[in-house]
C-alpha cells in the first residue's frame, strides 16, 4: 500500500465505523433502552412529573401540593416537566426514544393501548384498591388485559357556551335542537359578529367537535367490533351539518383549534362557542362583564345526548427508577383532599373522578363557584354523556348511545393529526372538495388505516360486545 | 548554538521516530494526524454520525409508540416517491427557495449598491437595513400571523377601509395565499444577509478600476456590468449558495407562519419531515426524506461551486 493511500483508508475506515455504529444502534430496540429500575444513589429521590395543566393556578397549588409531600418525605423530590396539552403525544415519544424517565405523567389516549401492550406503563391496581377502586366514576379507569394502568384525576365535559344577551335582543331562545342552532348562527352572523366558532384547523380540537356531531346523529367512527362505520349515512349527515354551520363561523376559521375559538369568544367575535369549562374561568378572569352574558346548554347538533368528554389520567413508567415511591406520591396527589384542591384550581373544567370528591366540589366555598354554581353543576351532570373518539370504540350503537369503553388500538393511526377526518373538514370549508367527496375519501383512508394496522397485528381479535 | 538531534527509523516507522539520545518522538504526519483527529471526531460524532443514522432509519419501518424496528428495504423510498404529498412538497420546497432568493439577491443588491453610495444617514440606514434579520423567526411569524389576522389585523382593517375588499381575508387560512405571505416574510427577514455580503464586498472593489472605466467614457451602466458585477459575483455565488441551503432547509419560517396548512399549502421538505416523524410518526419514512433533501443539497451544492470557480477564474 503506498504511502498517500494512507489517509483516505483511514477516513474510510471512520466512516465504516461509523455506519457500523449508527446501523447497531439503529437496530437495538429501544425497548432496551428503558431505563431499569435501579438501586438509587444517596440524596433525594427525584421523580418526575409529566404535566400539561399549565395554568398559573394549577401550577401554584401543584408546587404547594409538592411542597406538603415533601415535608413529610423528605426524601422525595418531584420535579415539575411541563407541556402544552398540543404537544403532549410528541413529548411522550420523543422522551421514550431518548431513555429519559418519564416517572409520573399525563397519558395521551392514543398512546394507551400501544404503551400498555409494550409494557411501558407500570400496572396501578394497588393505587387504585388504596383509594377505593368502587369510589371511581364508571369509565374513569383505563384498564387493559385485567390490569389498570392509568389512573383519572379529571374529566373535561364540552359544551355549548352562548351569548344569551344576543339571543336575547336577537328574539331568541336558548337553542334545544340542530334547527334552533342553525337559526340563531343565521340570525347572528352580522359584520363584525359571527354565529359560531368552529375549528376547521388539522388539529385534535377539529377531531373531537365533529365526533360530538357525529354521535349525537347516530354515527361513529368504528362499530365495537373495531368495523369502520364512517361510511354510514348518519356520518354524512353529520358533515352536512358541521358544513353548514361552519359558514357562519368567522374567516379563517378553517385554520382555527382550541385557542383561537376561545379567543374569539372572549372578544365578543362570535354568538357561540363550543369548550368546557376552562372557558368559564377565563371569562371570569380576563373579560368579568361577558360572565353574565354568558350561558350554558348542552351541544344540541343531533337527537343522540352525547358530548365529548376527556378523562385526564396519570400513568407511570414502568421504567421509573422509584417505582414505589412514584406510586406513593400519585396515590397521595389523586385523593381526598389533594384531589379536589387540584380540581378545583379550573372549577368545571377538572371533574373529580371521585363520586365522594365530587360531591365535596359541589359544595366548596369560593367566589366563582358561588356565582356560577349552575355551570359546575351542569358540568357534573353531564359526566355520564362524555365520550371520546379515541377512547370508547363504538359508543352509538343502532343510532344510541350506551358508552363503550374499548379502545380502538388504531387510534394514533386514525386520530393523530393532520389526519383523516380534520383534513377532510378543512377540504370541505376551504371549498377544496365537496362534502360528499371529502367524506367518501376519510371513509377510504379511515379503511385502508384500520386494515393495515389490522395486516400488522394478525393477533388482534376484535372484543366482544 | 543549536544542537541538531539526529533521529532514526524505528519499526513504528511512519508515525514514530527515535532520536539518537534513545527516546521516541512523533513524526510529522502523526502530529498532522492528532491536530486533525479533534475535528474527524467532532465532525464525525455531529455530522455524518446522525446523517448516516438518519439514512440507515431510512431502510426500517419503525413503529413510533414501541420504537419496535423491521428492516424494509427501499420501501420507505418507494413509497415516498409514489406519494403526492412528497412531490407537492418538493415543488414548494423549490418555489419557496427560488422565489426568496431571486428576491433577496435582487432586492439585496438594489440596497447594497444604494447604502454603498455616500448619503446622508449612511450608517443609520445600514444598521436599520439589519434589523430584521436580528429578530427571531417566532416573533416575526406571530408579528406577521397578527397583522393579516382577518379579525383584529390591520392589513385587513387598511384594505376594508381603502375599500380594496368588501369582507376580510383569512390569508394565511387560504392554499392559495398562504405560501405567498410565507414567501414573503423569508424575504423581509432574510434580504439584510445578503446586503451584508454584498455590501462588504463592495467596499474592497478598487476604486482606480471605476475611475479609470468612467475616465475611459463607460456610463453607469457598463462600470457596473463589467467592473461591479464582476467583483461582486464570486460573492453572489458563494451568497446563493449559503441561502439555498438555508433556505431549502428553512424550518421555523415556513412552518411558524402557518404550520404545514392550510391543507399541506406550506408544507416544504423540512416541515414534511416534521410531519412525517411527529404527527404521521412515520419515522423511517421522515428518514428517506432527509436522505433525499441531502441528495439534492450536495448536488446543488456541486453545480454552484462550478459556477463558483468559473466565475473567480473570470475575475481572475
Amino acid at each position: 500500500m503506498s504511502r498517500r493511500s494512507h489517509p483516505a483508508t483511514i477516513f474510510t475506515l471512520l466512516l465504516a465505523f461509523i455506519f457500523l455504529a449508527s446501523c447497531r444502534a439503529v437496530q437495538t430496540p429501544s425497548v432496551e433502552s428503558t431505563p431499569s429500575p435501579t438501586i438509587s444513589a444517596p440524596g433525594p429521590k427525584v421523580i418526575p412529573f409529566f404535566t400539561t395543566e399549565s395554568d398559573p393556578n394549577q401550577i401554584t397549588i401543584l408546587r404547594e401540593l409538592i411542597t406538603e409531600y415533601q415535608r413529610l418525605h423528605p426524601d422525595i423530590e418531584i420535579d415539575i416537566v411541563l407541556a402544552s396539552p398540543a404537544s403532549r403525544g410528541r413529548r411522550l415519544l420523543i422522551a421514550l426514544a431518548s431513555g429519559a424517565d418519564l416517572g409520573i405523567f399525563e397519558i395521551e389516549p392514543t398512546l394507551m393501548t400501544e404503551w400498555a401492550e409494550a409494557g411501558y406503563l407500570l400496572p396501578l391496581e394497588d393505587v387504585v384498591d388504596a383509594i377505593g377502586a368502587e369510589d371511581y366514576v364508571e369509565g374513569s379507569l383505563f384498564e387493559s388485559d385485567g390490569h389498570i394502568f392509568a389512573v383519572p384525576y379529571a374529566t373535561s365535559v364540552y359544551s355549548l357556551w352562548i351569548r344569551s344577551d344576543l339571543f336575547a335582543q336577537a328574539g331568541l331562545s336558548l337553542p334545544t335542537n340542530y334547527d334552533e342552532v342553525l337559526q340563531a348562527v343565521k340570525t347572528l352572523t352580522r359584520g363584525e359578529m359571527y354565529g359560531i366558532a368552529l375549528p376547521n384547523g388539522q388539529n385534535i380540537a377539529s377531531i373531537n367537535y365533529f365526533s360530538t356531531f357525529l354521535w349525537q346523529n347516530g354515527g361513529d367512527y368504528f362499530d365495537c367490533r373495531g368495523n369502520v362505520v364512517f361510511g354510514e349515512p348518519a356520518a354524512f349527515t353529520a358533515v352536512q351539518k358541521w358544513t353548514e354551520l361552519s359558514q357562519y363561523a368567522p374567516p379563517g376559521s378553517t385554520t382555527w383549534g382550541y385557542r383561537e375559538q376561545i379567543d374569539a369568544y372572549l372578544r365578543g367575535r362570535v354568538a357561540m362557542v363550543m369548550y368546557a369549562g376552562r372557558l368559564g374561568v377565563n371569562i371570569a378572569n380576563t373579560n368579568p362583564e361577558l360572565a353574565d352574558k354568558s350561558a350554558l346548554v348542552f351541544p344540541p347538533w343531533g337527537p343522540e345526548k352525547v358530548t365529548l368528554g376527556v378523562w385526564s389520567r396519570f400513568a407511570i413508567a414502568s421504567g421509573t427508577r422509584h417505582q414505589a415511591e412514584a406510586k406513593a406520591f400519585l396515590q397521595w396527589l389523586v385523593s381526598g383532599d389533594r384531589l379536589l384542591r387540584y380540581d378545583m384550581t379550573v372549577p368545571g373544567h377538572m371533574i373529580p373522578p371521585l363520586q365522594s370528591v365530587q360531591a365535596m366540589s359541589l359544595e366548596i366555598e369560593s367566589p366563582y363557584a358561588n356565582r356560577h354554581q349552575v355551570w359546575l353543576e351542569a358540568f357534573s351532570r353531564w359526566v355520564p354523556y362524555t365520550n371520546h373518539p379515541a377512547m370508547n370504540m363504538g359508543s352509538v350503537r343502532d343510532g344510541r348511545f350506551v358508552r363503550s369503553d374499548m379502545i380502538p388500538p388504531w387510534a394514533d393511526e386514525v386520530f393523530s393529526t393532520p389526519g383523516i377526518v380534520d383534513t377532510m373538514l378543512q377540504e370541505i370549508t376551504l371549498g377544496s372538495r365537496s362534502p360528499e367527496a371529502a367524506w367518501q375519501d376519510a371513509v377510504r383512508k379511515m379503511e385502508t388505516a384500520v386494515s393495515e394496522w389490522k395486516r400488522q397485528h394478525p393477533d388482534w381479535q376484535p372484543p366482544d360486545c | 548554538m543549536t544542537v541538531m538531534t539526529k533521529t532514526t527509523k524505528t519499526a513504528a516507522g511512519k508515525w514514530l521516530r527515535r532520536r539518537e539520545n534513545g527516546q521516541f518522538e512523533i513524526t510529522d504526519r502523526t502530529l498532522a494526524v492528532l491536530m486533525i483527529l479533534p475535528a474527524v471526531i467532532l465532525i464525525g460524532a455531529f455530522a455524518i454520525y446522525p446523517v448516516l443514522q438518519g439514512f440507515a432509519a431510512s431502510f426500517f419501518r419503525i413503529e413510533s409508540a414501541t420504537l419496535a424496528m423491521t428492516f424494509t428495504g427501499l420501501s420507505n423510498y418507494k413509497d415516498l416517491f409514489g406519494d403526492s404529498l412528497f412531490w407537492e412538497s418538493l415543488g414548494r420546497t423549490l418555489v419557496w427557495t427560488a422565489a426568496t432568493i431571486l428576491v433577496q439577491i435582487s432586492v439585496g443588491l438594489g440596497i447594497s449598491l444604494l447604502l454603498h453610495q455616500e448619503l446622508r444617514g449612511r450608517n443609520l440606514a445600514r444598521g436599520l437595513v439589519l434589523f430584521p434579520y436580528l429578530i427571531p423567526a417566532v416573533v416575526i411569524a406571530v408579528t406577521w400571523r397578527f397583522i393579516l389576522d382577518p379579525t383584529l389585523g390591520v392589513f385587513n382593517r387598511t384594505m376594508l377601509e381603502w375599500g380594496l375588499i368588501d369582507r376580510p381575508i383569512a390569508f394565511l387560512a387560504s392554499k392559495s395565499t398562504a405560501l405567498l405571505f410565507v414567501i414573503i416574510g423569508g424575504i423581509w427577514k432574510y434580504t439584510p444577509f445578503v446586503v451584508i455580503m454584498l455590501l462588504a464586498r463592495l467596499q474592497v472593489i478598487p476604486v482606480d478600476l471605476e475611475e479609470a472605466a468612467q475616465i475611459d467614457g463607460a456610463t453607469r451602466w457598463q462600470v457596473f456590468r463589467h467592473i461591479t458585477l464582476p467583483w461582486l459575483m464570486p460573492v453572489i455565488v458563494i451568497t446563493l449558495l449559503l441561502r439555498t441551503i438555508w433556505m431549502f432547509n428553512e424550518f421555523d419560517m415556513v412552518y411558524l407562519f402557518a404550520f404545514g396548512g392550510p391543507l399541506f399549502g406550506t408544507t416544504t421538505l423540512p416541515v414534511l419531515v416534521r410531519y412525517l416523524a411527529f404527527d404521521a410518526r412515520q419515522i423511517g419514512m421522515a428518514a428517506a426524506t432527509s436522505s433525499v433533501m441531502v441528495v439534492i443539497l450536495m448536488t446543488m451544492s456541486w453545480g454552484y461551486f462550478q459556477f463558483y470557480n468559473r466565475a473567480e477564474a473570470n475575475l481572475n
